[in-house]
């Protein structure tokens, strides 16, 4: 078991220490992959924020002056490339003429998912549609809560809201996540 | 009825603590209380068994699993190096593979008075002399001030390239300028037209009372004439 600390393979790669890095990433890929899986709902998409989320890390770690922790910081990381992402997405279905955004996705401000879990049980598949359904910013905090584990506090840090913010969208995201899957098997 | 205002309050407190206790992040003393206002509250049970619920849901979305490679990730960090360097390095690969061509083909490559002078099999220029055949250094050193050259001609390039897509940038914000000051210039045609037919509209209304107050007038007048006429003046008219 490995015990070594963010902390100090941060050191060792401002260092210049690239096996340290290695480490890092070895230690986070998985929950990286899947905050940006259940963020985007989409496997490709997933990939691509991974790999950007470890390239902005790498050049970005020599800034990175421990005042948050380093999981903290590298969910804000995968967020702020996951919302670039959306924002260019609906930058680009915008109404050339009029610069009206084209209304091609659901209501509720969410991308579509595309059988993001196709493979998988019907009801996983049913339960990641509806959460591709949620609002954007209430989808972050599902996937940093519920998925990722981190404390309300700590999600506060990471979407830069209120502690207050964030737990009345998680409060709103589990209501509206019921009315949907109301009559669902489990 | 104090009791019905106090109930709510514990609600909303409870309701606010909820979210914490389903996630495990509830105070011991706090849940203590929570989970006892829970046994009694149908309301808050409802909420709390809703959130339950929705997390039961929520966890029958299963992880993925695909470990990254990390060579990949490196060689991505290269690439993206050499994506950015690309332009300056395919004008010194050309360069060099030029002349490394040249060379091949007994081609001679000279630096003369800040030009860069080629020969293929013959001197470059007519010299009493035989063509110089350059020795390895100064081979070299021709390479060197032909790849300087050539990356100035990279970078100049390449700064024409911006300040190109800096006047394109120009030009179309003159272009959105030109076009919010012909849509301006239409607004104030059309409130121009707006105000010339409610000037319009007024005149017209005015004639039509003018009209009508100089019919009535002529009427009057036609009346004062007709009974005037009829009665002829009297004593008192001509006084």
């Amino acid at each position: 078991m490995d015990d070594t600390t963010d902390a100090e393979l941060i050191a060792r790669h401002k260092r210049g220490d690239q096996a340290a890095f290695e480490q890092l990433v070895l230690r986070w890929d998985t929950r990286v992959l899947n905050l940006a899986y259940r963020l985007a709902c989409d496997r490709e998409e997933a990939r691509e924020i991974r790999q950007i989320a470890f390239m902005r890390a790498y050049r970005g770690l020599a800034g990175f002056n421990g005042d948050a922790r380093f999981s903290t910081w590298l969910n804000r990381v995968v967020v702020n490339i996951w919302r670039d992402r959306v924002r260019q997405q609906i930058k680009r279905r915008r109404d050339p003429e009029s610069g009206e955004p084209v209304p091609d996705r659901p209501e509720t401000g969410a991308l579509p998912c595309p059988s993001a879990v196709s493979e998988q049980r019907e009801a996983g598949r049913i339960v990641a549609e509806a959460v591709a359904a949620l609002p954007d910013a209430e989808r972050e905090v599902v996937a940093l809560r519920h998925y990722q584990g981190l404390t309300f506090a700590e999600i506060a840090e990471v979407v830069d809201a209120p502690v207050s913010t964030v737990k009345t969208r998680m409060s709103r995201a589990l209501v509206r996540l019921r009315g949907w899957l109301k009559g669902v098997e489990l | 009825m104090s009791n019905n205002e106090r109930v709510p309050s514990v609600c909303e407190t409870v309701n606010d603590e909820m979210l914490s206790l389903v996630y495990g992040e509830l105070a011991d003393g706090r849940r203590t209380v929570v989970e006892a206002h829970l046994a009694g509250c149908s309301g808050c049970r409802e909420v709390y068994d809703g959130y339950r619920q929705s997390m039961s849901f929520l966890d029958t979305w299963p992880e993925i699993e695909e470990p990254l490679d990390v060579r990949t990730l490196a060689h991505d960090n290269r690439r993206s190096w050499m994506v950015r360097a690309k332009p300056v390095l395919s004008g010194v690969a050309a360069a060099v593979a030029f002349f490394v061509l040249l060379t091949a083909a007994g081609g001679t490559a000279e630096y003369r008075d800040g030009r860069l002078v080629l020969s293929l099999g013959a001197p470059a220029t007519p010299t009493p002399t035989p063509a110089p055949t350059l020795d390895p250094q100064e081979q070299t050193e021709a390479m060197k001030r032909w790849v300087r050259a050539v990356l100035r001609e990279e970078l100049d390039r390449g700064m024409s390239l911006v300040v190109e897509a800096v006047h394109q940038d120009l030009n179309a914000r003159d272009n959105v300028q030109e076009r919010h000051r012909r849509l301006l210039a239409r607004a104030t045609d059309l409130r121009r037209e707006a105000d010339r037919r409610d000037y319009e509209m007024a005149l017209r209304s005015l004639a039509r009372e003018v009209a009508e107050e100089t019919n009535l007038m002529s009427g009057d007048i036609n009346a004062v004439i007709q009974m005037v006429a009829g009665r002829g003046r009297t004593p008192a008219d001509v006084q």
